[in-house]
């Protein structure tokens, strides 16, 4: 059984209530994403960040952009390209003829909300500039340390690796996405809502950020985060998340597992889940529910199943099935 | 025809030697060869337009059938180029009427569809036979590689032409209106059926140089074969030499009679009593005649071979060979069986996991993290019993568990699929579906205490756990507690 105190009932209602805000405002902006837009926000109050994949024009950026302007927060873009260099993300030292010193420059990463837009279309060695941002929270510059100012969260957009001209992110940087969420084309109503919306009495396809509101203030963020994370979480629970990503180390069809890293993200998820439900506890239910996102990217499908047309949802979705839930 | 002028090697080649050099003559000329079709297929094709440009398919048959005529002026070239006489194409069309004579008609008429074409128009346009003479003529010549040389060349033309029309399909960039390729062979109405059929007529120019020559090729070496061309040049350049003083005297007798011999010139028909006379008064010639011994070193086998292995049978009793024989071949039966046994056991494995459909994992990894239904024992028998001792132990959450398994329980009784995977939401949601709001609230009160006290470890007074039991017999299934 888990030690921390839970949070008291008021704090967990503020921080349910500001979600829930967040969550609608983004609504207000991408139409006919709720699933997807839910996972985000989960992600949100988990501290977790979010890797978005979806054919282009499925409004991933709109949605970034979207939950950027809700926190109110320093939002910055980096449009990742097949020449974009590390020093472009984090900054570098520059000369200053005057002082005769060396400054540092911040780059785009200094930020609360980071959108990498299509991440793989650069090269490994810039994805992997972003690693020691997402993970530790801060960027070494000319062997200067330096913290990112919390909360500090990267949503990155990548198009289907199927796709020309993209790399494949490595496994590492996978792992420090908390969630991976797919956009799927929307229904027919909400795509007729859109495309309704996008055209009546405007110039041009830019972004419609008109109808979201600040919601949030960045220490607010982390106000929700620490309630998040002070939720009770049972060791059925626990142990209930643990099975499910052991489970994938096994399982026949897929060449590897999810790793550790994996069962803490599916908890932290579960987390945010609960939060956002308005509860005051996590439950199978919330792993559950957070389990494809999080897993989805972290299991690896055997080249049987991958000729055969599965993807990892599919796999996800029989496991689910067969491992055990706690009823005592 | 001054044979020593002739710019190929004359020596007795195969059919198929023979068309590789007519393909490489055509390579050599192809450019004035291509031109000398067009030159003849042009004005015909144009001319054609003007009645047929509305029936395209019309206007593509009569350019196939008049393709002889094309034909005629490059193997006219070609004939005058393989002696050394390379026409400039000015002179090439000036030499039109003299390379489409009438005797072309025929070609263009009754004996159009044919395999040998190739071949017989070199005998036809050349030779000029007449009447019965050229039937004889083909009589002689006839090889049947010309067919052969037709059904390839007609192959290479279709290639050529479907190979075009896709590359042309293909480079068609994307926003352009898609080629329609359905079109372009069915609809003759269509441009994209004039862009076909043009197409087709540039094959046929491409083709046709390598079909000419080919078949040109084949007439020659034909004849080389039949009146030995390559003999005669020999000769000749024997005669050459004696000129100057250098031939042997044994040799004067045979260079004369070839020289001499009035029929060395053309192949001519002959009965095989006349061909039979005639070869036995050359055979009856000096030269021909003679005895000659020659002694060679013939390969016998070697003498100090031991016929050891028959001598070894030969002691062995036939019993024992034949048991030898039996287990050996009992043996070999075993191990076949040993390894289809081994190779059909991978493929069984295979087959019972596809079956399982990648259902269960080895094991349940965690079990022993946390305890599942399954590990939760058996049911109790008097479940009433089993919650108020729970309860009197202070073990609530062990007594809502109870409760809870026990409404599960009285689900799957009434129909409702749970497996045990299903959480507690995937529970009332198939609760749900079974339409009875009574059993549905009692069900939504058990999951809500059991879930507040489990996973949120909030107290619940035992007074609450004993109310919900009071009202579980409701739901109990027909025929007792089961």
């Amino acid at each position: 059984m888990t030690t921390a105190t839970p949070p008291p009932a008021e704090q967990l209602a503020a921080a349910r209530d500001a979600l829930t805000q967040v969550e609608a405002q983004v609504n207000r902006a991408v139409l006919g994403q709720r699933q997807v837009v839910r996972e985000v926000v989960v992600a949100l109050a988990a501290a977790g960040h979010v890797l978005l994949e979806g054919l282009p024009g499925m409004g991933k950026t709109l949605l970034v952009r979207a939950l950027a302007q809700a926190l109110g927060g320093r939002f910055a873009r980096v449009q990742f390209t097949p020449d974009l260099m590390p020093a472009d993300i984090t900054g570098h030292a520059i000369f200053d003829m005057q002082s005769e010193q060396f400054h540092i420059r911040r780059g785009p990463v200094f930020c609360n909300v980071l959108l990498g837009d299509e991440i793989n279309r650069a090269p490994a060695k810039t994805q992997a500039a972003m690693l020691e941002a997402m993970q530790e929270q801060q960027v070494t510059i000319e062997g200067q340390s330096l913290a990112l100012t919390p909360p500090f969260l990267v949503l990155a957009t990548q198009n289907p690796i199927e796709q020309e001209g993209t790399y494949p992110l490595p496994l590492a940087q996978l792992d420090r996405f908390l969630l991976k969420s797919y956009i799927d084309y929307p229904g027919a109503d909400d795509e007729l809502s859109v495309v309704r919306t996008v055209t009546a009495g405007r110039v041009g396809d830019g972004l419609d950020l008109s109808a979201v509101s600040a919601v949030m203030a960045p220490a607010q963020v982390l106000e929700v985060q620490a309630a998040a994370a002070a939720l009770t979480l049972d060791d059925a629970v626990l142990g209930y998340a643990l099975r499910l990503v052991r489970a994938t180390r096994d399982w026949q069809g897929l060449d590897s597992g999810a790793g550790t890293r994996a069962a803490v993200a599916l908890v932290r998820a579960a987390r945010g889940h609960a939060l956002l439900a308005g509860n005051a506890y996590v439950s199978p239910d919330d792993v559950k529910a957070m389990a494809p996102a999080v897993l989805r990217h972290r299991v690896r499908l055997g080249a049987e199943l991958e000729i055969e047309g599965w993807r990892p949802d599919d796999v996800l979705a029989e496991l689910l099935a067969a491992v055990d839930a706690p009823r005592a | 025809m001054d044979l020593s002028r002739m710019t190929a090697t004359a020596r007795p080649r195969s059919p198929w030697e023979s068309i590789d050099l007519g393909f490489a003559l055509a390579r050599t000329w192809f450019l004035p060869l291509w031109l000398c079709w067009w030159l003849t297929a042009a004005p015909l094709a144009l001319a054609a337009l003007v009645p047929l440009h509305r029936h395209p398919d019309l206007w593509l048959l009569l350019v196939w059938w008049c393709k002889p005529a094309f034909e005629a002026l490059p193997l006219h070239w070609l004939s005058r180029a393989l002696f050394g006489e390379q026409l400039a194409l000015p002179a090439a069309a000036r030499s039109l009427p003299r390379a489409l004579p009438p005797r072309l008609w025929p070609q263009l008429l009754w004996r159009r569809i044919g395999m040998g074409r190739s071949f017989n128009m070199a005998v036809t346009l050349l030779e000029a036979p007449r009447g019965g003479a050229r039937g004889q003529r083909l009589r002689v010549l006839r090889t049947g590689a010309a067919g052969w040389l037709t059904l390839v060349c007609v192959h290479l033309e279709a290639i050529l032409w479907l190979s075009g029309l896709l590359l042309l399909a293909f480079l068609v960039p994307e926003g352009l209106p898609t080629p329609d390729l359905e079109a372009a062979i069915f609809d003759t109405g269509s441009a994209p059926y004039w862009i076909a059929s043009l197409g087709m007529v540039l094959a046929m120019s491409v083709i046709a140089p390598c079909y000419v020559a080919a078949g040109f090729a084949l007439y020659l070496g034909r004849r080389t074969e039949l009146e030995a061309w390559d003999l005669e040049l020999a000769f000749r350049r024997a005669r050459a030499t004696r000129r100057t003083g250098r031939l042997r005297p044994g040799s004067t007798a045979v260079l004369l009679l070839a020289v001499l011999l009035p029929a060395s010139g053309t192949a001519t028909t002959m009965t095989s009593d006349e061909a039979e006379a005639r070869i036995e008064a050359v055979l009856a010639h000096p030269d021909f005649g003679g005895t000659r011994e020659a002694q060679v070193w013939v390969y016998v086998g070697d003498d100090d071979a031991q016929p050891d292995e028959p001598r070894v049978q030969a002691q062995l009793p036939a019993w024992l060979i034949q048991a030898l024989a039996e287990g050996m071949k009992w043996l070999l039966l075993i191990a076949a069986a040993v390894a289809l046994a081994l190779l059909a056991l991978p493929l069984v494995r295979d087959l019972a996991a596809g079956r399982r459909q990648h259902s269960a994992p080895a094991e349940q990894p965690g079990a022993q993290v946390a305890p599942a239904e399954a590990d939760a024992g058996p049911p109790p028998a008097d479940l009433p019993a089993a919650v108020r001792r729970l309860l009197a132990a202070g073990d609530v959450r062990a007594a809502l568990a109870l409760l809870y398994r026990e409404q599960l329980r009285h689900l799957r009784a009434a129909g409702v699929e749970l497996p045990d995977s299903a959480t507690e939401q995937d529970c009332l949601r198939a609760a749900r579906r079974l339409g009875e709001p009574r059993r549905l609230a009692y069900l939504e009160q058990v999951v809500g205490a059991w879930q507040a006290v489990a996973y949120g470890h909030r107290p619940l007074e035992p007074a609450a756990v004993t109310a919900l039991l009071q009202d579980q017999d409701t739901f109990a299934p027909a025929g007792g507690r089961g």
